[in-house]
């Protein structure tokens, strides 16, 4: 048998002359999802410092105006004090269930730790609607309906933001060297203090990312709180929707860039505080 | 551990620690739910849940499946879960094609990929209702998108007619969840050695063969399971329908439909039929995040030896 000679490598081949080359696709659709997450929240800020209601292009204000905010600067920080009202008693409620069961999960050996596992998602698996609706059944007409809608809106909020506060611990004492903290229990120190004295200042990073997601959560909440709501409560989302539903247009956008500002301005200054602590 | 008894100190101490959480869950989700369920069944048009306030005890309940059959066989509940399941599918599929193309620009891109995620993150910071919102006034007569078809190209007779319609709700949805797809598929593709790229390339591959017989099988696990997440996520999304899909007598969601029976409980409907539609979201949504854990579980198994999912 004749040895034959090996065929050549085939050369690359371009691909269909008229198309642009194949790899275009990726920065086209990344700059197209960039347009299209950042043009809306554009018109609502213009709609929002116009001075009359026509944009020019439908996008760019005609006249700059603060005349909207200024008018309605009551009402809005009466729904971030709202929001707040709720938001902080939700992380500091979310910190301190949440905290133990992160331990207990990454620490601890026990019956039922792999179905704990599973339950601590489960809040963020159930649908908002269904729980709030059952939430709506337990304090309005249950064995809770006396309690104060703001403490059973803290409760709903609280309990679709645990997993948010638990995994970034979870994260983040799987990491933490288990030494430390048997070195100061055999130092002489209870399990209590040795944790939060070796533990506890380590985890701080990712507690305040917990409590940033937390925040957030709780701050963009519209289901539960609508639906648990009085008409004395009104946080940002509640406010914003109802001054879009009644029509008032302009409004509705003035208070929505606010709440936005608002919640992307804690939450950055969260997260800033997180890479400033991890540098130690 | 030493054992006292039968059950260790160390067992002792994680239920304590897990209590507070435990009994949160079971009170404020776990126990509404069967109760929901439980009336789901119900015949009788009482008002309360069982266990919480209702005036019959559980013996007096009529059990019946009407509710569910009714969810299954009247018109209108139909085009309710088409609907749903119709825009989740339409959601999950775009958002995996777009996360695939951002995710894997970001992924092989480094030094871009803070400012990208920094963009994209916006939408998950910023609540739901001022995106939906700005998606609304971005499209609406007086937005730019009309301005520019109708008012200055002229390429249409009338303004674009969005609100109310399928497409809207998609639109919307595809604003509150790009965040979670494109870094789910950054991750995804980070995961992915480049040098198999190169090594297929150095053997004569297009790009183009290169994307579609390397790296999307590799892809294909991770492909699937963001895929079910945006489809769960979707599923349970109620601010855009609420606002874009033009209310009750637009295009109407599950959880919008739970929501307008809700409000008119008073005038029609009963509260066993809504149960019974809290009870088929659930249900779905529950075997959906399932779907998910296998998927993930059987795709990732190696790099995920004890981590908590």
């Amino acid at each position: 048998m004749v040895p034959e000679k090996a065929a050549p490598l085939p050369a690359p081949r371009r691909a269909g002359g008229f198309l642009p080359p194949f790899r275009w696709i990726f920065p086209a659709t990344t700059l197209g999802l960039i347009l299209f997450i950042i043009l809306p929240p554009i018109t609502l800020l213009s709609l929002s410092v116009n001075d009359r209601f026509d944009l020019v292009w439908g996008i760019f204000p005609a006249g700059i105006s603060f005349e909207l905010y200024r008018d309605s600067g009551p009402a809005i920080l009466r729904s971030v004090a709202d929001s707040m009202r709720i938001a902080v008693p939700t992380v500091l409620l979310s910190f301190l269930v949440g905290l133990p069961v992160a331990y207990a999960l990454v620490r601890l050996k026990f019956p039922g730790r792999g179905l704990l596992a599973e339950l601590v998602n489960l809040p963020l698996v159930f649908p908002p609607i269904v729980l709030a609706f059952g939430l709506m059944q337990l304090f309005k007409q249950g064995p809770f309906a006396g309690v104060s809608p703001w403490v059973a809106i803290v409760l709903g909020h609280t309990i679709v933001s645990l997993p948010f506060m638990i995994q970034p611990i979870i994260a983040a004492l799987q990491r933490v060297d288990i030494a430390v903290e048997d070195a100061a229990r055999s130092l002489g120190a209870g399990p209590l203090r040795a944790f939060v004295t070796t533990v506890l200042p380590v985890i701080v990073p990712s507690v305040l990312t917990g409590v940033a997601l937390v925040f957030a959560r709780s701050i963009s909440d519209f289901e539960i709180t609508l639906l648990l709501t009085t008409p004395e409560i009104s946080t940002m989302p509640i406010a914003i929707y109802q001054a879009f539903e009644s029509g008032s247009t302009r409004l509705g956008a003035a208070v929505a860039m606010a709440t936005n500002l608002f919640a992307v301005g804690v939450i950055v200054i969260l997260e800033v505080a997180v890479r400033r602590v991890r540098w130690w | 551990m030493r054992k006292s008894g039968l059950i260790s100190r160390e067992t002792w101490l994680a239920w304590l620690l897990v209590a507070p959480f435990t009994l949160m869950l079971l009170g404020l989700l776990v126990a509404p739910f069967l109760s929901i369920f439980i009336k789901s069944f119900s015949g009788l048009a009482t008002f309360g849940l069982p266990f919480l306030g209702s005036p019959e005890a559980l013996g007096d309940m009529q059990p019946t499946a009407t509710h569910y059959i009714s969810i299954l066989t009247e018109p209108h509940n139909q085009a309710v879960i088409l609907n749903t399941l119709g825009i989740s599918a339409v959601v999950a599929t775009l958002l995996m094609l777009i996360g695939v193309g951002t995710g894997y620009y970001m992924a092989r891109h480094r030094s871009l990929a803070p400012t990208i995620s920094a963009i994209v993150t916006y939408p998950s910071l910023a609540p739901a209702v001022t995106i939906i919102f700005g998606i609304l006034w971005f499209m609406s007569p007086t937005g730019p998108v009309n301005h520019i078809l109708f008012q200055q190209l002229e390429w249409i007779d009338e303004p674009l007619e969005f609100t109310g319609t399928f497409t809207a709700i998609v639109v919307g949805d595809l604003a509150l969840f790009a965040t979670l797809a494109v870094r789910m598929m950054a991750s995804l593709f980070e995961m992915i050695d480049p040098a198999l790229e190169d090594a297929s390339a150095s053997l004569g591959a297009t790009e183009r063969e290169t994307f579609f017989n390397v790296l999307l099988p590799l892809a294909a696990p991770g492909l699937a399971a963001v895929w079910v997440f945006i489809f769960i996520r979707t599923m349970v999304a109620y601010v855009a329908a609420l606002v874009l899909g033009g209310g009750a007598k637009g295009v109407v969601v599950l959880p919008l439909e739970i929501f307008t029976r809700i409000q008119s409980l008073g005038i029609s409907g009963t509260m066993a039929q809504i149960c019974a539609f809290a009870v088929v979201l659930a249900a779905i949504t529950l075997a959906g995040r399932a779907l998910y854990l296998f998927i993930v579980r059987r795709a990732f198994r190696d790099r995920l030896q004890g981590e908590i999912l």
